[in-house]
């Protein structure tokens, strides 16, 4: 009897399994997971387990991330990042902000307008460098321009101007992303609220500022966690038109992780790897955070 | 009645003056690209020389329209369509690959409830909030014991499993209406059924939007091949037209041109997906 | 509006993509009927010889001219043409008879002298007898006189005699063999003429001829080389350069080696011409046979060696098409480019280039349509 029973039920249990959401779930999951882990979680794994470990003899040790941190590429690397990131997003998210809130409002042609400001984001890097060289060249368009003037000319990518340059470049190319989500956020905002405003007779400002900027905080902070992780793509700007080996102010953690790789120091690679994903998972944590804090306390 | 007019109008003119700022890049390539290629030299060979005190001359308008580079890149010279087809041939199999494995995983993640499911997907998050710098290194470390290295599959295998697409179209799964799913349910229907003849129609509008931001993302991608591929010949356009610039200076244009063609048309068409992409994702473009 | 702006661009997309698909597919024949195709080979490295030639009849190099001295008749021929010959040995007998019919006569003259001067003596002596001073004196004169006329005339004889004997044989004045025998027994040869010479084979032969001054530039003063004769049976022999000098206008035996020159051209050109004398060693020569001599030289001027046929010319000079590569990242074209070249000697078919090319540059050896310069082409 006993026997009998706990087969019987087992496969009952199985047989509820098999038509569970869990499973079909696992049938589902099984190829993504698969690649996923292959790709990602295990090397990435691995690369943590490497970070930590001797170049020779392969026992735990934290002198990867000692040599890392105090070798002068990636500090200089790690501050021109950061720096870079300071500067660019606050310019990015405001100028972007701006055209938002410009382009909702009525205007003529507003489709074709929303097409030309998201287009430099669809055109590849590569394609444009050339126009940057054009610009920015010691022989370029812009000191044509200064020289016309009588100003003296600057060598832009070569010079403490090459940070300006790419701020430039990293606007241009992510302005019409923060613009399309900062639309959606705007579009997001009941009407009734302006309604409501207007009939209590709110000047436009308080209006802005008490409605608009108020209920497009959670769109920001999306903007601004998105305009981070794009600054991170600055490198191929960057690597494009400098090459491998830019100004020293444009020196980013691109460019270091880059060139260790080419190296093949693995074992920096992946202490900087995991720093750099350290970074990003606190940058997360307290963006989303202050998210909520700042959501709690709206309602 | 003028007030309400006058401001839309200036407003517009504000915009435009912008949005031609913007497009200014877009514009002079493609002006240029139907210059001849003496025309190039003489108006910008002096670039990124230090021997000589001439500026470049910004052209906008040809002296007269000509195809020679066209003729010189498409006809002549058939590196750079081959290159052309890499990227192609990169791009195509990451994004196909990538969109069927992110819709199984994705109605998983959206529409299924199993235990580990927030946990799972957290991590398929945060690593698609990590910059290529940090996926970069587990990538290489596993296409070099796989083997991969030197060879276009050590960019495609990641790029069919990158979590983006199990991201975005989850956001699209979970507007589906449970009701449907509970209903195809009491009618017997099983897990794959529901997905193929409910979900997938439903979720058109996000593979849309998928197919659009990865073309736009790995059509881009110049690291990954610079690092995988030692290869040039193997190398997609994107990381050739990075040193374009010295030897075929005089057929840049039209090779920018022709590289920005298929993505800037794909987006044309496809942009109102793009745009429900991306805000329905917020993340990554 | 929005719809249809969708739609164009969709469609461009497609054809765009379907024209680069076209084009990638015929890019390789649209390149085939777009641009020449050509044959390429590179210079050569080798050493380009060069073939003299030349022949002439073998000479020796020492031959005696025996000539007749005294225009006698001949007595007797001891040798026949070609007979090998000792040093001293008689070749000659002449008639001496004139010559002894003078000795004869001198002779009675001397005789008659004697008796004559018997009668002087007895003057003397009678001139003595009568003490007569004046007398005596005077015979004793007479005897003096007499005395010295004889020995005159006895020395006469006595050369006259030498003479006969010097001149009745011809000897041999060395080794050798006798040729251009002029003599016949019976016949007389004029005083001065040559009866016969001899050969000295101890000293070896030699011939000679004229080549052009490029090809004798290749040749040294004492270099050995190869002689082919072709006498009775032909034969190798082992000859010298022992002479090269300047070729007097139209002298000298043989031909010019060089079949290069146009030798019409540059007869007479004594700055073109140079007569080399080869002195040839062998115990089976006897001289007169013809003798070549063909020599395969390294040219002095080493360079690159091309072929005659790949060279142009223009208002500038020579040139050969080089394919140029221009290393570009989309991809290697080719061109062609004049390469003016210099170019140095060359034989019938090929010619040493001193400048103007590289080792290992592409020549155009041959194109499916003229070519320009600066013509894109299609390597074969």
């Amino acid at each position: 009897m006993k026997s009998d029973t706990i087969p019987k039920a087992f496969s009952r249990r199985m047989a509820r399994f098999f038509r569970s959401d869990a499973f079909s779930a696992i049938g589902l999951l099984a190829p993504s997971l698969a690649g996923f882990a292959l790709f990602y979680l295990i090397p990435f794994g691995q690369s943590v387990l490497t970070s930590f470990q001797d170049r020779l003899g392969g026992s735990f040790t934290l002198s990867n991330y000692k040599e890392l941190l105090l070798s002068s590429s990636f500090q200089k690397a790690a501050s021109n990042t950061f720096s870079f990131t300071a500067v660019s997003v606050p310019i990015l998210v405001a100028i972007s902000l701006l055209l938002a809130l410009l382009l909702n409002q009525r205007v003529f042609i507003r489709n074709w307008l929303r097409t030309a400001y998201v287009l430099p984001l669809v055109v590849p890097v590569a394609s444009i460098v050339l126009v940057w060289q054009i610009l920015f060249d010691w022989n370029g368009a812009l000191n044509a321009v200064l020289q016309q003037f009588g100003l003296d000319r600057q060598d832009w990518m070569k010079s403490n101007w090459a940070g300006f340059v790419i701020v430039l470049v990293y606007v241009w190319k992510n302005i019409g992303y923060n613009v399309i989500l900062f639309l959606a956020g705007l579009q997001n905002i009941p009407d009734q609220y302006y309604e409501i405003a207007n009939l209590e007779g709110a000047s436009s400002a308080r209006k802005l500022f008490g409605i608009t900027l108020t209920y497009l905080t959670p769109t920001t902070f999306l903007v601004v966690l998105m305009s981070v992780l794009n600054s991170f793509k600055v490198f191929r700007e960057t690597y494009l038109v400098a090459g491998a080996y830019p100004h020293d102010s444009i020196y980013m953690m691109q460019h270091y992780m880059n060139n260790m790789f080419l190296s093949l120091d693995i074992q920096k690679v992946s202490s900087a790897a995991v720093l750099m994903a350290l970074c990003i998972m606190v940058l997360v944590f307290v963006l989303f955070r202050t998210e909520r804090m700042f959501r709690s306390y709206m309602e | 009645m003028i007030k309400g007019w006058v401001a839309p109008l200036l407003r517009s003119l504000l915009l435009i003056l912008i949005a031609s700022l913007l497009l200014m890049p877009v514009v002079l390539t493609v002006v240029n690209s139907f210059m001849t290629e003496r025309d190039i030299m003489a108006n910008y060979g002096m670039l990124g020389k230090t021997d000589t005190s001439l500026f470049v001359n910004l052209k906008w308008i040809p002296d007269w329209v000509s195809f020679q580079q066209y003729g010189e890149v498409l006809i002549s010279t058939p590196k750079f369509l081959y290159l052309f087809w890499n990227s192609v041939s990169m791009v195509v199999p990451i994004i196909i690959g990538q969109a069927l494995v992110a819709i199984l995983a994705a109605f998983a993640f959206g529409k299924l409830s199993f235990p580990g499911r927030e946990g799972l997907f957290f991590l398929y998050l945060m690593t698609m909030l990590m910059p290529f710098q940090v996926t970069l290194v587990p990538n290489y470390l596993m296409a070099d014991r796989l083997g991969l290295l030197n060879h276009p599959g050590s960019i495609i295998l990641p790029g069919v499993f990158a979590p983006f697409g199990v991201f975005l179209l989850r956001q699209f799964m979970l507007h589906i209406h449970s009701s449907y799913i509970e209903a195809a349910k009491m009618d017997g229907a099983g897990t794959l059924r529901i997905l193929v003849s409910i979900a997938l129609p439903m979720v058109k509008p996000g593979i849309a939007a998928l197919v659009v931001l990865l073309f736009v993302d790995y059509w881009n991608m110049v690291e990954q091949p610079l690092i995988f591929l030692q290869d040039a010949a193997k190398q997609p356009l994107s990381v050739f037209l990075s040193h374009i610039q010295d030897d075929v200076l005089g057929v840049s244009f039209a090779v920018s041109v022709v590289y920005m063609m298929p993505m800037v048309l794909l987006f044309l068409s496809a942009e109102r997906y793009f745009i429900e992409g991306i805000q329905l994702s917020g993340v990554k473009g | 509006m929005i719809q249809r702006k969708q739609q164009i661009a969709g469609i461009a997309l497609v054809v765009l993509l379907l024209v680069l698909a076209g084009l990638t597919l015929f890019s390789q024949t649209l390149q085939t009927v777009l641009l020449p195709k050509v044959t390429t080979a590179k210079a050569d490295k080798k050493t380009l010889t060069f073939r003299i030639e030349g022949s002439g009849p073998i000479t020796p190099r020492k031959q005696i001219e025996l000539i007749s001295d005294s225009g006698w008749k001949l007595e007797k021929v001891h040798v026949r043409h070609a007979e090998q010959v000792k040093k001293g040995q008689i070749l000659i007998t002449f008639d001496g008879t004139e010559a002894q019919q003078q000795i004869l006569d001198a002779e009675d003259e001397l005789k008659k002298r004697k008796l004559n001067r018997e009668l002087i003596a007895e003057q003397f002596v009678t001139a003595q007898r009568t003490g007569d001073e004046g007398e005596i004196r005077k015979a004793k004169r007479d005897l003096e006189l007499d005395g010295l006329d004889s020995d005159i005339a006895m020395r006469r004889i006595e050369t006259l005699r030498r003479d006969l004997e010097r001149k009745r044989t011809l000897t041999a004045p060395a080794d050798g063999i006798v040729t251009n025998l002029q003599a016949e027994e019976g016949r007389s040869i004029l005083q001065g003429q040559p009866v016969l010479t001899i050969v000295e084979t101890g000293e070896g032969f030699q011939f000679t001829f004229t080549a052009d001054k490029d090809s004798a530039d290749l040749m040294q003063l004492g270099e050995k080389v190869l002689v082919n004769v072709q006498g009775d049976k032909p034969l190798k022999s082992e000859g010298t350069v022992a002479e090269i000098k300047d070729a007097t206008g139209g002298s000298g035996g043989g031909s010019a080696g060089n079949p290069d020159v146009d030798s019409g051209n540059l007869d007479g050109n004594a700055k073109g011409q140079k007569t080399i004398v080869v002195h040839v060693s062998g115990d089976d020569l006897k001289g007169g046979e013809l003798a070549s001599v063909s020599l395969v030289r390294p040219f002095q001027e080493q360079g690159l060696v091309i072929s005659k046929k790949w060279l142009r010319k223009d208002g500038t000079g020579s040139y050969v098409f080089v394919v140029r590569e221009n290393r570009s990242s989309l991809g290697n074209t080719y061109t062609v480019q004049k390469a003016y070249v210099n170019t140095g000697k060359g034989n019938d078919d090929e010619i040493v280039v001193l400048d103007g090319v590289y080792p290992e540059e592409n020549i155009v050896t041959e194109s499916s349509e003229p070519l320009q310069e600066g013509n894109r082409i299609r390597l074969n």
